[in-house]
């Protein structure tokens, strides 16, 4: 039974990383439909932001996470000048041209840092437990931390200026634009806070996994495929989405070994996704 | 006749292209004889892809995963000719399982390497498209099942050779004979040249049309009366047979193959090869795969990494700039022209 | 009295919105019918409901004896013969005029069947013939995205003659078209007719005036009044609705 804590306990920290991952792809795919190859790089550049901050110039950790979300948000926010808003309206374009994007990025990191893994120092040691489980303080943190991260998005999305700016050009972009809405603006904005989400889930994750060039294509196909399960334009969905990947990876691999648990959480999202494509949270649309 | 000008076109390209192939190892280039031959491997490859792709619509983005499997089948055959293989008797394993005393035929292994990925990419499109997942869906499924592969094979050390592969393969055979480098080169450009005239032959019939029709307006087609789901579960699956098929080749005349040959790079590369060529038209596929490999060899020499980071901006530079790639401008050119004559006499 | 198509207390719900209610309407074979109402009266709806583009909520539909209720779009086309031009046209818009056309054939319509099939010469000789009566025989090799919005729309009708479905449905044939183009559609939409039955949503009453023998106006998802051009059009139902809810001008015009 302890070992089964110790999975659940494990399990909830992988889905609170995905659910990061996840978040900027809520954001960006959700909110602007557009589908981007090179979210995984995205989260790349926080994590080597993570690292040249902490590692290379010596600051602390709190310091490198709003550095992860500034500068990834401030790459999106060049991919969006730069491509997505040429390519606007032709979705197979825009999707090559982020895969393009993506290879750029990982040689150009390649290119700065080199292939091989770099690592992170655990920024808060120490452990406590729930009956006998270990839980490592880092990772009580990182449950916390997404858990606010994500509050604070659905937050700035509902409830500010900003937020209904946004709804306004998602529901109607013409109309939106009447009422004076700069929607260009909105799109660059809404692109860069998806990007600096995925910064923020790089950073966070660098300590507990390695950072390297090419880390960004799992995290992709991950994020993905969590908030699609969720439905995609819901926080809450992916939030659900992401225990369930999160915890199902997890207790797959105590009982067989990582790669089955990995098949097996594919195929079975795979199969619900058939059948369910609006997601299973989504609300009825039409 | 603005379409019939543009096979025109297409013809004495494909013919100056295939020309070339058909005469070079006259030239007495081993060293490129031997390349060339493997690039005429990736250009069986990129037809597979450019089928799928370029005339349905459907951007796999594991492709590499449906030439893995053929390669593999291929690989473990060949390996396991003089009894059981050297990485499975390093894991421990004594005795030749049954299976793999099926694939000892060559002749079964090649073909179970070009059935497999066409049932498994027939099976999985099958349950894909008869829902109403889009096509960015498909893409990121692939995708994800190329992660999954690489990861699979990475695992299962015992028989597929985990990370370093399968090494040591034996050269092209026919017959029982092992062939020379020229008699190898020209067995791989007859089969290139077949599966080019019979990709065309497919892509020029009703059956070409349709594809077409689904990647132009699928929800028109189904209201004409045709089950999109159909035609893209039969186009994905031949698709993979041809993937396979160019794996078959791939794992006797590289000599070895290894999850490199197979993960997303290679995935990822196909793309790039279409994406520059031009999709949709065959003729692009094969020009695509030569130059980008041509000229990748070239600098990937000298530069190294750049090479792969010219390789994405060169994406980018094909969305902006030639969208319908190499090929397609240069139909555009030979359209233009048309037109203008037409105009003149009309 | 033989009827082809009849629905039975049709009825489907978006989210709350009931777009069709309890709708019993039906079409004699060989008929030309047009259906006017105004935006949002359920017309379209209807439509995407006989093709089975969306599921009824209630009801059922019938189409010569069969029901045809929840089919997917491909079998009402192949199975049943049913045929439709979209409202606006809906092309493949990278293709020829021609390939357009040769889609529309109903022949080799499965994987095996088309497998290395040429056009036959028949469909290429039947192509030809639509190309001239759609007047675009000049322009066969033209991209659809190419000709200009009424050859577009006449593109479309093309391929339901192609197709030669046993019901057509046009969603506004005329939309966008010029007052001399409306015209020729109409004298198109004549030659359509010989044997086959036409169900037409239409607006411009000009035109409805042209081509009309039965109309039925709908209003807000249920019938209004269904008759001869002439009886519909001095109806003091039908006049009110149009007048009160009548934001298009062509409509309040052609009834004051």
């Amino acid at each position: 039974m302890d070992s089964f804590s110790a999975l659940l306990l494990n399990g909830l920290n992988s889905s609170a990383l995905i659910l990061l991952a996840a978040l900027g792809m809520v954001v960006i795919c959700g909110l602007m439909n557009v589908i981007n190859l090179a979210h995984g790089e995205l989260i790349m550049i926080g994590a080597y932001t993570a690292f040249c901050m902490t590692q290379r110039a010596g600051l602390s950790f709190a310091a490198a996470v709003p550095a992860a979300f500034a500068v990834s948000a401030a790459a999106g926010a060049a991919m969006e000048l730069l491509v997505i808003r040429r390519l606007a309206g032709k979705p197979a374009e825009t999707m090559l041209a982020t895969f393009g994007i993506s290879v750029v990025l990982q040689q150009l990191a390649n290119l700065i840092f080199g292939a091989q893994p770099q690592y992170v120092a655990i920024p808060i040691s120490g452990h406590f437990y729930i009956g006998t489980a270990v839980v490592p303080c880092y990772n009580a943190f990182v449950i916390v931390f997404a858990a606010a991260v994500t509050a604070g998005t659905v937050l700035l999305l509902k409830k500010t200026k900003f937020g209904r700016r946004v709804s306004a050009v998602t529901q109607n972009r013409s109309m939106a634009e009447c009422l004076g809405v700069d929607s260009a603006r909105v799109d660059t904005l809404t692109f860069a806070l998806g990007s600096g989400l995925a910064g923020i889930a790089g950073a966070l994750a660098a300590p507990v996994k390695s950072v390297s060039p090419f880390m960004g294509g799992p995290y992709l196909v991950c994020s993905f495929l969590t908030s699609v399960v969720g439905g995609v334009a819901s926080f809450a969905g992916t939030a659900a989405g992401s225990l369930l990947v999160g915890e199902s990876t997890a207790l797959l691999g105590g009982i067989s070994n990582d790669v089955l648990a990995n098949i097996a959480v594919f195929l079975m999202i795979t199969i619900i996704i058939r059948f369910h494509p609006e997601g299973l949270f989504a609300k009825e649309r039409r | 006749m603005k379409r019939l000008f543009s096979v025109e076109a297409n013809k004495w390209t494909d013919a100056a292209l295939f020309l070339f192939f058909g005469i070079f190892p006259l030239f007495g280039l081993q060293f490129y004889t031997q390349l060339f031959e493997k690039y005429l491997i990736f250009m069986i490859f990129a037809f597979s892809l450019d089928i799928l792709w370029g005339y349905a619509g459907l951007m796999d983005l594991g492709h590499a995963v449906l030439f893995g499997i053929g390669g593999y089948i291929m690989a473990l055959g060949l390996s396991a000719q003089g009894g059981i293989p050297d990485f499975m008797a390093r894991c421990g394993v004594t005795q030749m399982p049954q299976w793999l005393k099926f694939l000892c035929a060559p002749g079964a292994a090649a073909a179970l390497g070009i059935i497999m990925p066409a049932i498994m990419a027939w099976l999985l499109g099958k349950f894909l498209f008869s829902s109403k997942v889009g096509g960015v869906f498909f893409s990121v499924i692939t995708l994800a099942i190329a992660q999954v592969f690489s990861l699979f094979i990475q695992s299962q050390q015992k028989y597929t050779g985990g990370f370093n592969g399968i090494c040591g393969l034996p050269g092209l055979s026919l017959f029982g004979a092992e062939l020379d480098l020229n008699q190898s080169y020209y067995a791989v450009f007859a089969a290139s040249a077949l599966i080019f005239i019979f990709c065309r032959a497919l892509m020029g019939s009703r059956f070409g049309l349709i594809l077409q029709g689904i990647r132009e307006n699928e929800m028109r087609l189904e209201f004409l009366g045709y089950d999109p789901a159909d035609f893209k579960a039969a186009v994905f699956a031949l698709s993979g047979a041809i993937a396979g098929f160019a794996g078959v080749l791939y794992a006797p005349v590289n000599g070895m193959i290894a999850p490199n040959d197979v993960g997303m790079e290679f995935s990822t590369a196909a793309i790039v090869w279409l994406a520059v060529g031009g999709k949709g038209n065959l003729t692009g596929a094969a020009i695509g795969t030569m130059l980008v490999n041509i000229i990748g060899n070239a600098l990937s020499e000298q530069f190294g990494p750049f090479w792969q980071l010219l390789l994405g901006l060169a994406i980018l530079a094909v969305v902006f700039f030639v969208p319908d790639g190499i090929s397609g401008g240069l139909l555009r050119i030979f359209e233009g022209k048309r037109e203008k004559a037409a105009d003149g006499h009309g | 009295m033989d009827e082809i198509l009849r629905t039975e207390g049709l009825s489907v719900c978006f989210g709350g919105f009931w777009a069709l209610r309890g709708m019993d309407f039906s079409v004699r074979r060989g008929e030309l019918r047009v259906i006017i109402g105004p935006n949002g009266a359920g017309k379209t709806t209807l439509m995407d409901l006989i093709t089975g583009r969306t599921k009824p909520t209630e009801g059922r539909i019938f189409f010569e004896g069969h029901d045809i209720t929840g089919k997917n779009p491909h079998e009402i086309s192949s199975l049943y013969g049913i045929g439709r031009k979209f409202q606006g046209p809906n092309l493949f818009e990278n293709m020829t005029a021609a390939e357009n056309l040769l889609l529309a054939e109903p022949a080799e319509r499965t994987v095996f069947s088309s497998l290395f099939r040429g056009a036959s010469a028949d469909s290429l000789k039947r192509a030809g013939a639509v190309l001239q009566k759609i007047g675009l025989d000049g322009k066969k090799s033209r991209r659809a995205c190419e000709l200009s919005h009424g050859e577009r729309q006449w593109l479309e009708i093309g391929m339901l003659m192609m197709q030669k479905p046993k019901l057509m449905i046009l969603d506004e044939p005329t939309a966008g078209m010029t007052e001399d183009e409306t015209f020729r559609t109409g004298v198109m939409i004549r030659q359509l007719l010989g044997g086959q039955t036409v169900i037409i949503v239409e607006h411009d009453m000009k035109f409805v005036r042209q081509i009309a023998e039965k109309v039925t106006v709908f209003h807000m998802g249920h019938i209004l009044a269904e008759g001869p051009i002439n009886v519909i059009e001095n109806n003091p139902e039908v006049v009110r609705v149009y007048l009160k809810s009548g934001s298009e001008g062509e409509e309040k015009s052609a009834f004051s």
